[in-house]
Formats: structure tokens, sequence, C-alpha cells
């Protein structure tokens, strides 16, 4: 178990967040004395001042999981083994919330959806109301990104919670197991 | 965006790359205040603090995954440079925002001790609702591909929590083996 990686997560997200000056969103708190000796300070340390108060308000806004010796998925760039293992493990990842019943969305983090991509994709029931369950049904069950040159690209991909869905993935997980290599 | 199409042209001995400590700052680089030293002080610009560049691990063939985690020192493991201790009390940190955070956009000078608050912890699992019935291969399929993630309790109770009852999950997945799950 790649023991930490979430902790380090979680860090690095609250003191970007606090960077940023985010106030909401992640659920940051605004300063809120600012005559005091503290008012040239951070958001950050007030919060670490404020102490249980400013706790309170925080939200959680992701769920992480650490994957089992994930720390070997660390930086391999395009084009290596160790990137390709990445990208089957992201098909693991999906094949295994789909497997749970979930409609699943896989992003990277350079992707930026400009409109509400839950609604969009009818993922979400209570944001698609125009869309009635028939139609629901007849959105297509995979969709995958597709850029500027034609290739397949793994940094967007929604797999509905089907069972052709399923197949998919695992068919698309068997393909690098089959090879002469292990994924893992 | 994560490129799928030459994933299966990943090179068996791949060239030696950066170490990826180097390649990209981990989250536990990213979260250490950047000390700037003056011009002159003697550090250069890629001291060890930031990660030295070593030898890739040993390549694989497609989706390899008997490859060795690369026996140069991550970044947080890397011998440090010691500064000037004369500079030392003039040093810039940038743990401190530099705009629009509450305090006048006047970043601060201090030397950083910013203590990032900490998340609440996991929203109980009685507080969220059950997850959609589990999704099954089609009649006559082949069975998935053995995976770590099926069956687990952990994940499934991370994707619960991310799901929120809503049937749908936005997943990432991280470079150092955490898989973000955003909440609905």
């Amino acid at each position: 178990m790649n023991a930490g990686a979430c902790a380090e997560l979680d860090e690095v997200a609250l003191r970007h967040a606090a960077l940023a000056g985010f106030e909401d969103g992640i659920g940051l708190a605004p300063p809120q004395d600012k005559d005091s000796k503290w008012a040239e300070q951070t958001t950050v340390r007030k919060f670490r001042k404020g102490g249980g108060a400013a706790q309170g308000q925080l939200q959680r806004a992701y769920e992480c999981w650490e994957y089992p010796g994930g720390d070997r998925m660390a930086g391999g760039s395009y084009g290596t083994a160790t990137f390709a293992r990445m990208v089957n493990i992201k098909t693991e990842v999906v094949m295994a919330t789909v497997a749970l019943g979930l409609d699943s969305l896989l992003v990277d983090g350079d992707i930026v959806f400009e409109h509400d991509v839950l609604g969009a994709l009818a993922l979400r029931d209570d944001r698609t109301p125009h869309l009635g369950a028939s139609a629901r049904d007849s959105l297509p069950q995979v969709a995958i990104q597709d850029d500027d040159q034609g290739d397949r690209n793994s940094g967007f991909v929604l797999v509905r919670a089907t069972p052709q869905g399923l197949a998919f993935l695992g068919e698309a997980l068997r393909i690098p197991l089959q090879s002469k290599k292990p994924i893992r | 965006m994560t490129k799928l199409t030459k994933d299966k042209e990943a090179p068996a001995n791949p060239t030696p790359t950066q170490n990826p400590s180097a390649a990209e700052p981990s989250p536990k680089a990213a979260a250490t205040p950047l000390v700037i030293p003056k011009p002159g002080s003697g550090v250069p610009l890629d001291s060890p603090k930031t990660g030295s560049v070593g030898p890739a691990g040993p390549g694989t063939g497609p989706g390899g995954s008997d490859l060795k985690p690369s026996t140069a020192p991550k970044a947080s493991q890397a011998p440090r440079a010691t500064p000037d201790p004369s500079l030392s009390a003039k040093a810039i940190t940038r743990s401190e925002p530099e705009t629009g955070n509450g305090n006048g956009g006047v970043p601060s000078t201090e030397q950083g001790d910013v203590t990032p608050p900490k998340l609440p912890p996991a929203t109980d699992l009685s507080m969220v609702a059950p997850l959609p019935p589990p999704v099954s291969l089609p009649a006559g399929g082949k069975a998935l591909p053995q995976s770590k993630l099926l069956g687990d309790a952990s994940f499934e109770a991370a994707a619960r929590r991310a799901s929120k009852g809503s049937g749908s999950v936005v997943v990432a997945v991280g470079d150092r083996g955490y898989i973000p799950m955003l909440v609905n």
C-alpha cells in the first residue's frame, strides 16, 4: 500500500487552494480579524490561529483511495512502460467503478470543462430533467476523447454502468494483460 | 490529457529519462516552501533540493510492470545543499499567497510556517446513500481480468462516498498512486 499518498494530496490541495485565494469551493474561510496583528497573514495561517471554528467550514470535495503499489506509477513520461502502466490503471479503476454500478467519468487534470459535464453527459438525472428514461437509455454507453489527430485519448473517458460498458473495459484491460509482459 | 495510441510502442528499454521526482515536482515537493537564494549565493538552481537527475529504472514491454523503481533518490531523500547561513535569514519564502487572499495582496517575506488545515474525516458510510446494483457482464461474455480493486471494501466505500447516491462518479488517477474521486 502506498501509505500517505492521499494525505499528501490533501496537504497539496489545501495549500494550493489557500495560495489561490479560494474562499469557498474547497471550503476555506476568509480571514475574520483583519484588524488584528494577523492582518498580513494568510488565510491558511488564520486557520491555524482560528482553530475549530474555521475547521467546521471545511468541506471535502473529493474522496481519495490509494492504489496498492501506486508509488511505482510516478513520473513515467509519454511512451514509456511506466506511462503505459498508468494508462492501464486508469482502465482498471473505471472498470471497478462501473462494476459497482456507477456511470464513470475519468478525467485528467489538464481537462477543463466549459459546461456542466455531469448534466451535459446526463450523468445526473437531476441535472437533465428534460431527458426521459428512454432518451437517457439511448445515450452512448462509451465516450472517449478524440484529439485533433484522430487518436483516442484517455484524458477523458466516460463509460456508463451497463453490461456492455463493463465488457468493453474488461476487454480493453485484457489486451495489455495478454501481452508478453504483465502490467504489474 | 493522456494520449493512448502509442502505448503499444513503449520501448523495451526506454531511453533514460529524468528522475520522475525531478521531471515533475511531487506533491510533497510542491508543498515545501520554495526558498529562493540570492544570486551569487553559490546554490545552483538545479541543486539536489529539487531532485536530481538520476538513471531511469529498467524498461519493459507494453504496459510493463516488472519495472522496478528507479534507484535514483527521491526529491525528499536527495541530499540538500547547505545554503550559506549568512543568507538564510534573507531568504524569501513563497509559502504565502501572492495576490487576492485577503491580506491586500502583499506577499509575506517571513519564513514559511504555514500549516494547512486538515480536511474533515471521511463521512460515515451509514450517512451515505447506497450504491446502485452492481453491473454484471453480458451472458456468455469473458470474465473480467483480475483486479485488486474488484471487491475491495475500501475502494467501494470511497466510490460510495464520492457518488453520494447519484449513480455516477468522476474519477482521476494521480501519478503517485492516489485515486481522487470528485464528490458529486
